[in-house]
């Protein structure tokens, strides 16, 4: 009987910049399926545990296992949503360009594309909706309509993991379904880490929580994230409020340098 | 006329190089280094001078080392890339300048090294442009979509896997070939200018990487030209003229919105 090797496996991590470690001795272990939610205050550590992962990032000591091997060597298998404030938007190009560009280093050295390619681009941004702006310049989309762009750009690789870094950031409610509901039916033969500093997107859209900070990682097997757990992330007290969905912001409290409530969403 | 003609030639000739490097050059954000690279390879100007030998490929192999120091520099130290381009810039002119100082040789000739001398071209430098056209043309087809992905995202392209070292190494060395080749045109201090603008133009007014290059390549075949036409009626530096024609086209064009 064939032992199936976890999603993420991070064991005893301590890594960092320039000499500041960001997490230290923290351990992750992720069950393959499912879509995994990790969040933290800004400066936690989401980004490195993505990083790490995505192996653009060494630990200064401790052990990386992206699906069973290295993080380099899991990179064909992966796909990777960035957020899209990183894109060149001003380039020559169109969404159908920046779609297909998730082809790159599966083989080729940026040619032609072959037909199953092109259509299995065209089959992705169907699916997502947004075939309709595929030959639109990059600098004629919106924040939302470029987010779909770059999980499609992910997508087209067939990944076994899936990251997103703050999928959600620039998208309306319509763009966030779209990408939320897509991900709950592509994970159910693959995993996803989502990474959002907004614990109300997450709750009610992921399977299990992360919770990333004081240079730890705490692994929740669902989205009810004890209080405490919350509390302890971001270095702050965390209230619950509800407004047709149910979720959490974080709570004001005057005169705290951190402004730590900035990074929850506006009760309506 | 025979001495218009292979102007003319060096001209549609460099529109080409300069299509293709300008667009990759202002798409990857490679501008600044390319106008760096142009002043260092002073030194292996000033070297050849000094040492007696052949002012190309001792340019060339000089502007060479020159990139590949500044990306070795930006890799490894801590300091800002603008910083280390500068410093390199600099020291590459410096070198060239000493060189120059340690021949005792009448330096006359080192004028159109600074501002182009393409009424004086010779003919194998008509055939080296040529020759890097065609190679410059067939990579930048060869490789179209790595090229758009690395300048549209060059963390996703490292992440997928794709050799993004080797292709920023392969743009520093097209940039570097073309720099030196394109110094007879309008010399190295105006060069940044051919890099930039037909480029900027390209990108701005294009679809894809493909078309912005034809249409840089064309603008600057009618900067060229317009410029070499310019210099020839009122008796003027061509290299000049042909960033003055380039740059007066372009202020009012900045202003206007995107396509």
């Amino acid at each position: 009987m064939s032992v199936v090797s976890p999603a993420l496996r991070l064991r005893q991590v301590t890594a960092g910049y320039a000499g500041r470690s960001v997490l230290e001795n923290a351990d992750l272990e992720l069950p393959r399926g499912g879509i995994l939610g990790l969040i933290g205050p800004n400066g936690a550590g989401k980004s490195t545990v993505l990083r790490l992962v995505l192996g653009l990032l060494t630990p200064t000591s401790g052990s990386v296992e992206v699906l069973g091997t290295t993080a380099r060597k899991a990179r064909p298998r992966i796909g990777y949503v960035p957020q899209s404030l990183v894109l060149e938007r001003d380039l020559p190009s169109t969404l159908r360009d920046l779609v297909e560009s998730g082809f790159l280093g599966l083989g080729s050295l940026g040619g032609g594309l072959k037909a199953q390619e092109r259509e299995r681009a065209a089959a992705w941004m169907e699916r997502l909706r947004i075939m309709p702006l595929a030959d639109r310049k990059l600098s004629q989309l919106s924040g939302g309509q470029l987010q779909l762009a770059l999980v499609a750009r992910a997508l087209v690789r067939e990944p076994e993991l899936l990251l997103l870094d703050e999928p959600t950031a620039n998208a309306d409610a319509r763009a966030e379904g779209t990408v939320f509901s897509l991900l709950e039916e592509c994970c159910k033969d693959r995993t996803a880490v989502v990474v959002s500093h907004d614990i109300g997107v997450l709750a009610r859209n992921v399977g299990s929580i992360a919770c990333v900070g004081a240079g730890r990682i705490v692994y929740h097997g669902s989205s009810d994230v004890p209080q405490e757990a919350l509390d302890e992330a971001y270095g702050c007290p965390v209230d619950l409020i509800a407004h047709g969905h149910p979720h959490r912001v974080l709570a004001h409290h005057p005169g705290d340098p951190c402004g730590c409530h900035e990074h929850g969403e506006t009760p309506a | 006329m025979s001495l218009i003609l292979p102007a003319i030639i060096a001209v549609l000739l460099a529109a080409v190089a300069t299509g293709v490097v300008g667009v990759l050059a202002v798409s990857n954000r490679m501008v600044s280094l390319g106008g760096g690279l142009a002043h260092a390879a002073y030194g292996g100007v000033g070297l050849a001078f000094l040492m007696g030998w052949a002012p190309l490929p001792v340019t060339l192999a000089f502007t060479l080392a020159a990139a590949f120091l500044v990306a070795f520099l930006v890799e490894r130290s801590p300091e800002r890339a603008d910083t280390l381009l500068g410093v390199v810039w600099a020291l590459g002119m410096a070198f060239g300048v000493i060189c120059v100082d340690l021949s005792r040789s009448y330096a006359g000739d080192l004028q159109s090294v600074l501002f182009g001398s393409i009424l004086a071209i010779p003919r194998s430098d008509l055939w080296a442009l040529g020759a890097v056209d065609v190679v410059l043309v067939f990579l930048a087809w060869r490789f179209r979509r790595g090229l758009l992905g690395l300048a549209l995202d060059s963390e996703f392209a490292e992440v997928a896997g794709f050799p993004v070292r080797v292709f920023r190494f392969g743009l520093l060395a097209a940039l570097s070939v073309s720099v030196v080749l394109l110094m007879r045109v309008t010399g190295l201090v105006l060069l940044v200018a051919l890099l930039s603008i037909p480029g900027a133009l390209g990108v701005r007014w294009s679809r894809s990487l493909g078309k912005a290059m034809i249409v840089a390549g064309a603008l600057a075949a009618v900067f060229g030209l317009a410029g070499l036409g310019m210099s020839w009626w009122l008796d003027l530096s061509t290299g000049a003229c042909i960033i003055a024609v380039a740059g007066a086209a372009y202020l009012p064009l900045s202003l206007w919105k995107r396509a």
